[in-house]
């Protein structure tokens, strides 16, 4: 069964429950009922109604129509969902599995459009969608608002039955007052009615501390859940941290030493070039000699003394190519330690993520625009104004404002005071390199420079390929691309200064090369 | 005074190579030795590496279990009474 049949099956049974009570009724009834619907639900028992028992009736065609399609038994039916969801994504660990597993309904639905986009795919970005997904908050808002209006219908239930107790209790007291003293059996009937008033009103009142109960749990469970996600991100950073720090002390240990290889190689080159000197001079003064046979005898030595040094200068040569060599293979590992801490640095980022809560006023809100509501600018670049917006769908004349528009240098006076003349240089290097950079590239229409919507959402899609930039509740998510984009951008542009460029023409190759390096 | 200058310059000359020579020598060996220490260093660095990489992996998958299952338990309404 693939994932179309499920979703058709999932159809089937909903339309199949379409006489059946509505969900919110189904919540609350007790699990005997809950067991009687689903027996009249199971497909046994829809099978007694085919049209060979003659009971189906008119108003019931499509759960018919269904009901005459060969059923796969429990046991296949398990099987075929389970291949499905298989095939729909992988879940690293079998009790994870378990879990979704056991999901029933509403809940498993859910998961299912969660995660049905990211497939196989397991990395920090792709789970970021869903952890972070304002479908999640909706999907537990729409939960509490069930409980709550449940609530309210108690809390009316109990204010007629009230009123009714009320006037009931007015008009006996309207009868005592009228007749005197009531019989026995009016009073009888009294106590009798007053008792099941009261009886009502117990039932109601603990139905609603039931549901309240409920409403604190769903309220407590958000809570619960992102204090519990932040956690385990914050954690799975710490983690990452851990694993780098003792690289880094070893890259430190090992740069010392090719400090002082560096320092010993200058003194060694510092040397032969003295003694070159000097052999040079002697050299020279051989037009001093007075006789032949002396400046024969001194040609022959320096000859001697200079091949030695020959062979000094290769040994040093060697040394310095044994030297290149081992910062060679420590790029390499360092390269592999940036890409340790590019995915802490993408999870930490993750981390500063919210979910919202679902209005019309916060629904567009970008990761940047959080992050500056809840804390300090604390990078060299602060966050970007504005990321992409709905509104900016298809300006594929302003491309660069994507994920531009905001760069600029911190302006807070307390970050300006911390910060020492050669950091803010280098900030404002930055900072203007990028200026520069996306300056001339909105400018190079003609060069084949620029970097469109299209273009945007084809690195997103090969990025992060579950993202649906068409989905308009996907905004939020297309901002996690723009800012990964853009985070890349700003990485691998830090030590670059386009200032150096020495005309138009090196600046654009510089900044097309530029570009070329970071689409490969 | 021709000759004591020639004189003087063989005899440095001689001296000049012999100290050049000596120097140059514990230059090299020294050189090397520290150069065999810092790639000593480097294969340590390289499977510490190694090693972080593999723990990072794991991490990035254990993270993603736990937040996943979380997230599971969050939408799973079998904890509700309702």
């Amino acid at each position: 069964m693939n994932l179309l049949e499920y979703r058709h099956n999932q159809h089937s049974v909903k339309t199949k429950k379409f006489m059946s009570p509505r969900p919110s009724d189904y919540e609350f009834m007790s699990p005997e009922m809950k067991a009687q619907i689903d027996a009249n639900n199971a497909p046994e028992n829809t099978a007694n109604t085919t049209p060979d028992s003659g009971a189906s009736t008119p108003e019931t065609p499509t759960v018919n129509s269904v009901d005459q399609q060969p059923q796969p038994s429990n046991q296949e039916s398990r099987l075929d969902h389970k291949k499905a969801v298989e095939r729909m994504f992988k879940f690293v660990v079998p009790e994870t599995e378990s879990k979704f597993e056991k999901l029933a309904g509403a809940s498993k639905e859910l998961a299912i459009e969660l995660f049905e986009k990211i497939r196989s795919k397991i990395s920090i970005p792709d789970r970021a969608k869903i952890w972070y997904s304002s479908k999640l908050a909706e999907y537990q808002n729409s939960r509490l608002e069930r409980v709550l209006s449940k609530k309210n219908e108690l809390d009316d239930q109990s204010t007629t039955i009230k009123n009714d107790s009320q006037r009931f209790a007015e008009k006996m007291q309207n009868a005592r007052e009228l007749l005197g003293n009531l019989s026995s059996s009016a009073m009888e009937a009294e106590k009798k009615e007053q008792t099941i008033f009261d009886k009502d009103l117990a039932s109601l009142a603990a139905e609603a501390a039931k549901v309240e109960r409920n409403a604190d749990a769903i309220r407590r469970k958000k809570e619960v859940y992102e204090n519990s996600r932040d956690a385990l991100v914050q954690k799975g950073v710490d983690r990452i941290a851990e694993q780098i720090r003792p690289i880094e002390s070893r890259v430190q240990s090992f740069e010392s030493k090719i400090e002082l290889v560096d320092a010993k190689l200058e003194q060694f080159r510092t040397g032969l070039e003295a003694t070159k000197a000097k052999l040079d001079l002697a050299e020279s003064s051989l037009d001093n000699a007075e006789f032949k046979a002396e400046r024969i005898a001194f040609k022959e030595a320096l000859k001697k003394y200079k091949a030695e040094i020959k062979k000094d200068e290769k040994e040093l040569n060697r040394l310095e190519d044994q030297r290149n060599l081992l910062m060679d293979k420590l790029r390499v590992e360092t390269a592999k330690r940036d890409k340790m801490q590019a995915k802490s640095d993408r999870l930490a980022e993750l981390g500063k993520l919210k979910t919202e809560p679902i209005t019309t006023e916060t629904a567009q809100v970008t990761v940047s625009e959080q992050q500056a509501a809840s804390e300090p600018v604390v990078d060299e670049i602060s966050e970007p104004k504005r990321l992409i917006t709905k509104s900016d769908r298809g300006m594929l004349d302003e491309p660069i404002r994507l994920w531009h528009s905001g760069v600029k240098v911190p302006e807070s006076k307390a970050s300006k005071q911390s910060e020492t003349p050669e950091k803010q240089e280098k900030v404002e290097a930055q900072v203007y390199s990028i200026d520069m950079l996306v300056d001339h590239w909105n400018k190079s229409k003609d060069l084949g420079l620029r970097l469109d919507l299209k273009q945007l959402h084809k690195i997103g899609k090969e990025k992060f390929p579950f993202v649906d930039l068409s989905d308009p509740a996907e905004g939020e998510f297309e901002n996690i691309v723009v800012e990964y984009w853009r985070s890349i951008v700003t990485r691998k542009f830090k030590y670059k200064d386009v200032r150096t460029y020495a005309n138009e023409k090196q600046l654009v190759n510089g900044v097309r090369n530029f570009f070329k390096e970071i689409n490969e | 005074m021709k000759n004591q200058s020639s004189e003087i310059t063989e005899s440095g000359l001689a001296l000049l190579a012999a100290e050049a020579a000596a120097a140059n020598k514990t230059h090299v060996e020294a050189i090397g030795q520290i150069l065999q220490e810092a790639s000593d260093e480097l294969d340590l660095l390289s499977a510490e590496v190694r090693a972080a990489e593999e723990n990072v992996e794991k991490i990035e998958k254990e993270t993603i279990n736990q937040i996943d299952s979380a997230l599971l338990d969050f939408i799973s309404d079998s904890d509700l009474e309702i």
